[in-house]
């Protein structure tokens, strides 16, 4: 279970965030939804202890994140962390190299899945093929938790939809996903658990089926309702 | 092989190309050095000896003869050995700044390894430590095979023969770079690495604070500029020749010391807490 | 591992390459020659203390520094790396102090002037001063330490020179003097009066009372009155004594005084003669100033070096040949007259000398491959040749190279 507690964050003398709080569960999509800007990018950087916090708590599976954790828990950034200089096959063996808890097998069928080419050089490929080697590289560790940034922004709709496949194959079961968005309507399907945010809070956090059972309303309806109080 | 040392073999590989250039264009400009002044002073010689019908004797007694000191004066010669220099200073800090800016967000990865930030920090440096090192090895590899080359051009009556000792010490720039002996190797860059991790220490402030870090980097830098030399400053400003050479110079080992451990203690804090991809 | 090419191979290159470096200049036998003093005639105990500093040139444009005594050849980058750092060839005097009084020792100058030792008392004396304007050196005091010996106190103080409305170009400590129970610090002090509007030397001799720490008494030892042409100058001149052995000072000081003439040959080039010269001695102890009368033989050329006891050594130098008189001033005799016979040096580079004692050592300033170079003992006042030897290169092999020698001083470590 990933513990965001009261957490503060300031730009300069912007606050960015004000005090938010949520958790995920393992074996659940979390997604947290919010207008540009909100900072849900900033959480997911926060987790990765990739930016310092003003205040507040983050405890994975009870602890504080430390240099072991990142053989547990992942991120995927909306941008590739690999030099544009290396191929495919160049990075693969970086993560196999840094990473015990790499898995090659898994990586070798992602490769087939997106129809990648491991030869391939990372500064020639598409934007969608970037996303989809971004997404290899974490997906082929055997993590307990896996963070998206935006895996869906500015990417072909076919691109689109073989991501999107990931999400309901057995690549991310039994794993804990923490993935943000501001574009809902291509993986509301997917997604167990909805964080709101808005002006630095959670202004909502619900489980997705039960909103649609119990109040026959979509996640898109709540995000309406709430942002246009 | 552990984590720090694959790291140091990968910052190696980021920057081989711009190095094997370097190393070729030394190399070939130490050598075409070495060509062009002998053939400027035979053919001085040619012309004194055989124009101006002077006697060997009298040339030599007029111009001298032809030593590597005559090489090393040469541009081509010192020039390479400039350019390595500010290369490698300007990678100092391109080391660090390149994972942060561009398309590629690489500091995300090296941030997320699953191993302490600190040896990414160490890595990097290891891997400057290296390039200069490696140099300097190219650089004694080339005296005398440069040597080896002026004797081939330049007749014996001609010449003054050299040993590599005395080719380093009569050349300045390198003699700093390849002081008299290993003690003073060690001291030299050992002060060298410490001037490293202080320039790391002052990008690490300003990755994590980034303006506002610059002038923290800048105050860092005068910091341990001041500590480091604090027995010289006390010695000449307050305590007037209070210490014994011996003294100044256990001191001094002291304020490298502290300077150093106190870079890395700063740039580890900075690093698990403070830094921001 | 061959992934890991790049590391290990930069790093093998690294350490066999300097690594073979270092191992080999610290085994290889220099190639630079051996130099020894090979006697000819004498006691080799006389070099015991002696060390000749030189530069061997093997080209004209490299020149290597060398100390050469009787255990042979030591040359600048032979010394280790601790030697160089904290310096070769300290005062062996200062440097035992260093040892014996570490505390004491420490925060003063190296300058052996400064230092007075007997019995019971370590004693310490130099200038110092504040910059007016930041250049205008002003406010000068004697700073003073006194270091009882047995009861291991020390006590230092500053006594304020009394000032003067002269401009001071320079101010320095050149003794102490030290009897019964008086402290006297002998300076010299150059500047320009502008009185006068001329530029002058003394001597002030300050009687210190370390009871108040003050200085009780000023005497100013000058040059006296005479009337100069505009082409002329006096000079006032401490004739060299042995004060920098500050174990044993003497009671008395002697002093040059002399008018100089400037003469102009051509528009490049200016001599200056001597047309006036006297000499008094000072008696530390009477304060009394009392002029030598030089007996004829002495007046002209013979140039008054060095001051032993109340022996002047004076000196002429010709073609050839060093004669060195020895005058006592107190019974007006002439006690000895040397003649010593230098070898011609080819390139007529001449020679130099160092009185010590009753001791001269001789030695000629240069040498090449052909040449001996013959370094002479004489006994000043008896006239034997104590020790005669030459500097010789040891290496055989090498003995085919040309190279020039130049020997920069002769050090004597007593």
């Amino acid at each position: 279970m990933i513990e965001v507690k009261d957490v503060t964050k300031k730009f300069g003398r912007k606050q960015v965030l004000k005090g938010v709080t949520f958790t995920a569960e393992k074996g659940e999509i979390t997604c947290l939804i919010g207008i540009n800007g909100v900072g849900k990018t900033t959480i997911l950087n926060a987790i990765m202890a990739l930016t310092p916090i003003n205040s507040g708590q983050i405890l994975i599976d009870g602890s504080a994140i430390n240099k072991k954790s990142y053989e547990k828990i992942t991120f995927i950034p909306d941008a590739i962390t690999m030099l544009p200089q290396m191929t495919i096959g160049q990075s693969m063996q970086f993560m196999q190299d840094f990473y015990e808890s790499w898995n090659q097998e898994r990586a070798t069928e992602l490769l087939g899945f997106f129809k990648l080419k491991p030869e391939e050089k990372i500064s020639s490929l598409s934007k969608g093929n970037t996303a989809k080697v971004n997404l290899l590289l974490g997906l082929a560790l055997d993590v307990d938790y896996l963070l998206m940034d935006e895996p869906f922004s500015g990417i072909d709709i076919f691109s689109r939809e073989q991501i999107a496949n990931v999400f309901t194959s057995h690549l991310v079961e039994d794993r804990g996903v923490i993935i943000t968005t501001h574009e809902i309507n291509d993986i509301e399907h997917l997604i167990d658990q909805v964080v709101l945010l808005d002006d630095g809070v959670v202004v909502k956090a619900f489980n997705s089926e039960e909103v649609r059972e119990n109040e026959g309303k979509s996640v898109v309806d709540v995000m309406r309702e709430v942002y246009q109080q | 092989m552990n984590r720090y040392l694959k790291l140091v073999n990968f910052e190696l590989g980021r920057f081989m190309k711009i190095y094997i250039a370097l190393i070729g264009i030394t190399i070939v400009s130490q050598l075409a050095a070495v060509i062009i002044s002998s053939k400027s002073y035979l053919n001085n010689a040619n012309q004194a000896i055989h124009v101006d019908r002077m006697t060997i004797e009298a040339f030599v007694e007029q111009y001298g003869k032809m030593s590597f000191n005559n090489v090393t004066n040469s541009i081509l010669f010192f020039g390479p050995i400039a350019l390595c220099v500010v290369t490698l200073l300007i990678y100092t800090l391109f080391i660090w700044y390149r994972d942060w800016f561009g398309k590629n967000t690489f500091i995300y990865r090296l941030l997320m390894l699953p191993t302490a930030r600190l040896n990414v920090y160490f890595a990097k440096a290891t891997a400057i430590f290296l390039f200069v090192l490696g140099l300097i090895a190219l650089q004694l590899v080339l005296l005398p095979v440069e040597r080896l080359l002026l004797q081939k051009m330049v007749p014996v009556d001609l010449r003054l023969d050299m040993t590599i000792n005395e080719m380093i010490r009569y050349f300045d720039q390198i003699g700093v770079m390849i002081p008299n002996s290993f003690i003073e190797f060690v001291l030299h860059y050992g002060i060298g690495f410490v001037a490293v991790f202080v320039i790391f220490t002052i990008i690490m402030l300003e990755r994590c604070f980034r303006l506002k870090g610059i002038f923290l980097g800048i105050g860092y830098g005068v910091l341990a500029f001041i500590v480091f030399f604090l027995p010289v400053f006390i010695q000449e400003f307050i305590l007037f020749n209070y210490f014994y050479p011996a003294e100044i110079f256990v001191l001094m080992i002291l304020t490298g010391l502290i300077v150093g451990t106190g870079s890395i203690w700063v740039s580890n804090y900075l690093l698990t807490k403070k830094i921001r991809v | 591992m061959q992934r890991y090419w790049k590391l290990i191979s930069l790093i093998s290159v690294i350490v066999l390459v300097i690594g073979t470096f270092y191992i080999q200049s610290s085994m290889a036998a220099s190639r630079l020659p051996e130099f020894v003093l090979e006697k000819v005639s004498g006691d080799e105990a006389e070099i015991k203390q002696l060390s000749l500093e030189a530069n061997y040139y093997q080209n004209a444009e490299l020149g290597e520094w060398f100390q050469l005594n009787n255990e042979g050849t030591t040359y600048w980058n032979e010394y280790s790396y601790w030697d160089r750092m904290i310096g070769i060839n300290h005062n062996a005097k200062i440097e035992q102090l260093r040892q014996d009084y570490r505390k004491f020792m420490r925060g003063k100058s190296e300058n052996p002037y400064s230092f007075h030792e007997n019995e019971e008392l370590l004693v310490y004396v130099d200038l110092t001063w504040d910059m007016v304007n930041g250049y205008q050196p002003n406010d000068f005091k004697l700073d003073i330490a006194v270091l009882d010996k047995v009861s291991k106190e020390e006590t230092s103080f500053q006594a304020a020179i009394p000032k003067t409305n002269q401009s001071v170009y320079s101010f320095d400590v050149e003794g102490i003097y030290l009897k019964n129970g008086q402290l006297k610090v002998i300076t010299r002090n150059s500047g320009h009066d502008s009185q006068s509007e001329r530029d002058f030397t003394n001597y002030p001799v300050y009687l210190i009372d370390i009871a108040t720490q003050t200085i009780k008494t000023e005497n100013i030892i000058t040059a006296k009155d005479a009337e100069v042409s505009s082409n002329q100058f006096q000079e006032l001149l401490m004739i060299r004594n042995k004060w920098e052995d500050f174990q044993q000072p003497s009671d008395f000081i002697v002093f040059e005084e002399k008018v100089v003439e400037e003469r102009m040959i051509d528009e490049w080039e200016i001599t200056f003669d001597t047309v006036d010269r006297e000499l008094f001695v000072y008696n530390l102890e009477s304060e009394d100033k009392e002029q030598i009368k030089l007996p004829k033989e002495l007046q002209e050329d013979a140039s008054a070096e060095m001051v032993i006891g109340t022996t002047i050594y004076f000196v002429e130098k010709s073609e050839g040949v060093l004669v060195i008189t020895s005058y006592n001033f107190e019974s007006g005799e002439i006690e000895a007259k040397q003649t010593i016979a230098v070898p011609e040096v080819a390139d007529e580079q001449g020679y130099m000398y160092k009185i010590n004692d009753d001791k001269v050592y001789v030695v000629p300033v240069s040498k090449n491959a052909k040449q001996d170079l013959l370094l002479q003992i004489v006994h000043l006042k008896t006239g034997d040749t104590l020790y005669e030897g030459k500097v010789t290169m040891k290496n055989p092999n090498k003995q085919g190279i040309d190279y020039d020698l130049d020997i920069q001083s002769i050090d004597l470590d007593n």
